[in-house]
């Protein structure tokens, strides 16, 4: 009895031994990849597909999509990499990405892609820093008046004519324009409000390590943000979802916003009259969308993950990704006829781009994130609390000065 | 046995046996809650990024000074007492109404008393999104009613007015959690002896009387203990304000809590988080403090003790 015992507990370490070995021989590399994008109605599904085909032809490593929320991506994975973990690639927004290099939570990109091979848009610069690379770009768009051509047949090109058809197009159910102006969404907050900045000539900082939130061009930004917020002309309260439902349901006339929302109007209306034209600001600078694709310091699979890096900026898979996203991607692809006509905001983004700027606090990338706090909540002093835009302003730089020198 | 003294007790076993069986729940305290509480506590004089858990300096009371001087804990906790306050005495006083209203005798009790729990099981994210839809300007509940009363509101985005969001937070909180509150106090309803009612009825007492004499006594114990639960629950809410207005707006809704999340995950400054969350402490330290006080007094005032 005890040698047949005996047998079958060789017999089956034997069998065990055999899978774990077979089993590791053709095990992949997992890398796991986290971002917002995956999360997407649409646009997630056409992205893994994307991935799905890299899976394909790989025999030795296995990216794996791992779908966060917008809103909640940087605070997930910063805890994560905190704790020495987190996923081994990750989509950051450009806040969030400058956030993590003083950390040294992001993994040199320099040895481990030779970016002669690729030929990369301009915005592509920010992706270095103190001449190291940390990313590369993955998407990109600038900002532009999105106008719906059957309420506003031309488009404005001043502040005050797009004030006045703003008005006349706001009427029962309809409205004349919509941006964010509440703290739930404050990324997007931030987004619109430093495109009206920009617009009026502010910059957020000098560049030279001097904030620059209460000098005059920026409280005329703050100063027009709070005009359209007094001319009733934006539904109060509706959430970015929403008034983009809106938008492609025909009852909202314009809305200056990136180039992704315009794929999603696209996608959701094919029908929908709607042409893309520069932001009617005095000054053309507005603000520039870029996510980086990253490594995680913290990854095990270094060398996967950068397999996989190569493979995605090759031409054939860039032509494919911007297909997919429906924006620029991090390099120049060119567009066929079918696709230009397909998409024709296309172009009109990449001219935009021209004159876009980082939405970030040059000089002050990392503390970007602690600033927008402070500025925003003046802001909503100015459109809610019956500050004026110089005293919201002035305190918001003495806050933000405070903070920064922590 | 009855006779003897705690001291004239001889346990069986050895001496160690006690230890052996209070050893697996203070594993778990120490482990679980002291460690953690230590390591917040020596935290909150430290300056740590979220990004870096591992450098932290030590700056000595600077988290703390920083937080009064230049944060806005002077609002966040006025915010927090308003909260917590008006949290208690709506959501216990709906729920005494409720639960006296549903110990009276009427047709469809039971159905009533299952509607009214309903809010309760209610998810907090669900109850959020619903909530901030109901009080949303342009396509809210709320605003299409006082509209249709011609009253001088309606145009209001209610999570986005700085007047108007504490309270909108406030209504949608105590709409979700009183029918705890009622339904606690209902079963110790069911403990006051009906023998009790019937003599003070007898002895010519009104309704209001009734309650003070027979009832109150009865299910004061239980009232008492549902202001502290809530009282604790409202100093630590998150769920439903961070969806709703995320302390906003300008810090018209920003709890200790919020503010906790606010340092530790949008400034990333755990040091500071920490502070707060240690402000926190002491004041839910004495809130408990001054429970036990305030029972212990009621209870020395009926001469239990």
């Amino acid at each position: 009895m005890k040698k047949v015992i005996r047998g079958i507990m060789l017999a089956t370490t034997t069998v065990l031994a055999t899978a774990g070995y077979v089993s590791a021989t053709f095990a992949k590399d997992k890398v796991t990849f986290a971002a917002a994008v995956f999360a997407e109605a649409g646009r997630g599904d056409r992205v893994r597909a994307w991935i799905d085909t890299f899976n394909k032809g790989q025999d030795d490593v296995e990216v794996e999509p791992v779908a966060i929320p917008f809103s909640s991506l940087a605070n997930t994975v910063f805890t994560q990499m905190g704790g020495g973990g987190g996923p081994d690639l990750i989509r950051f927004d450009q806040t969030d990405f400058f956030a993590a290099i003083p950390s040294g939570r992001l993994l040199p990109l320099d040895n481990l892609i030779n970016e002669a091979n690729f030929k990369f848009l301009a915005p592509d610069r920010f992706m270095k820093v103190d001449g190291k690379r940390y990313g590369l770009l993955f998407d990109t768009t600038g900002y532009a008046l999105l106008y719906n051509t059957k309420l506003v047949p031309t488009p404005p090109t001043d502040f005050e004519t797009f004030l006045k058809d703003a008005k006349a197009q706001t009427k029962e159910g309809t409205f004349g324009y919509a941006y964010r102006a509440t703290m739930a969404e404050r990324a997007g907050f931030w987004q619109d409000v430093t495109n009206f900045v920009y617009g009026f000539k502010g910059r957020w900082s000098d560049g030279k390590g001097k904030l620059t939130l209460n000098s005059p061009d920026v409280v005329a930004g703050i100063a027009a943000y709070k005009a359209v917020y007094d001319a009733e002309i934006i539904p109060k309260g509706a959430d970015a979802a929403t008034y983009r439902r809106m938008f492609w349901e025909g009852k909202i006339a314009m809305n200056v916003d990136n180039g992704g929302v315009a794929a999603i109007f696209n996608q959701n209306a094919p029908d929908l009259p709607f042409k893309v034209a520069p932001s009617p600001f005095p000054d053309k600078a507005q603000g520039l969308i870029m996510t980086a694709l990253v490594i995680n310091a913290n990854s095990k699979q270094p060398k996967a993950a950068a397999k996989f890096l190569n493979w995605a900026y090759a031409p054939a898979n860039q032509s494919a990704l911007l297909q997919a996203m429906g924006t620029n991607v991090g390099t120049d692809v060119p567009l066929t006829p079918e696709q230009t006509a397909a998409r024709p905001w296309l172009a009109a983004y990449a001219k935009a781009m021209e004159n876009a700027l980082p939405q970030v606090v040059q000089g002050f990338e990392d503390k970007t994130p602690e600033i927008q706090q402070i500025v925003l909540e003046q802001v909503l002093q100015v459109l809610q609390g019956g500050a004026s835009p110089q005293q919201a302003m002035d305190k918001a730089q003495a806050l933000a000065e405070r903070r920064v020198r922590r | 046995m009855a006779d003897l003294r705690p001291s004239e007790v001889r346990l069986e076993g050895n001496s160690w046996t006690p230890y052996l069986f209070a050893a697996p729940v203070a594993i778990y305290l120490i482990l679980f809650q002291f460690y953690p509480l230590a390591q917040e506590f020596y935290l909150s004089f430290t300056s740590t990024d979220l990004l870096r858990p591992d450098d932290n300096p030590f700056v000595g009371l600077d988290n703390y000074a920083f937080l009064f001087e230049a944060g806005d804990l002077h609002n966040v906790l006025w915010i927090t007492a308003i909260y917590t306050v008006c949290c208690v005495v709506f959501a216990v006083g709906f729920g005494l109404l409720a639960a006296l209203l549903l110990d009276a005798p009427f047709i469809g009790r039971g159905v009533a008393r299952a509607l009214v729990t309903i809010p309760w099981a209610a998810p907090s994210v669900a109850v959020a999104l619903v909530f901030t839809w109901m009080f949303n300007a342009q396509y809210g509940i709320f605003n299409h009613g006082l509209r249709a009363l011609s009253l001088p509101f309606g145009a209001e985005n209610w999570l986005d007015n700085p007047l108007l969001a504490l309270p909108a937070i406030l209504f949608t909180t105590v709409w979700q959690i009183f029918p705890f509150s009622s339904v606690v106090i209902l079963a110790a309803l069911q403990g006051v002896p009906h023998e009790l009612r019937e003599a003070a009825a007898i002895d010519g007492a009104d309704r209001f009387n009734i309650f003070k004499i027979a009832v109150w006594p009865t299910i004061q114990p239980t009232v008492f203990m549902l202001v502290l639960f809530v009282t604790i629950w409202s100093l630590r809410r998150f769920d439903l304000i961070w969806l709703m207005t995320q302390g906003g707006p300008i810090g018209a809704t920003n709890t200790m809590v919020i503010e906790l999340y606010r340092q530790g995950f949008v400034y990333r400054d755990l040091g500071s988080a920490a502070a707060i969350g240690m402000i926190g402490l002491t004041v839910a330290l004495v809130v408990t403090v001054i429970y036990f006080k305030v029972t212990l007094a009621a209870e020395r005032a009926q001469g239990k003790r």
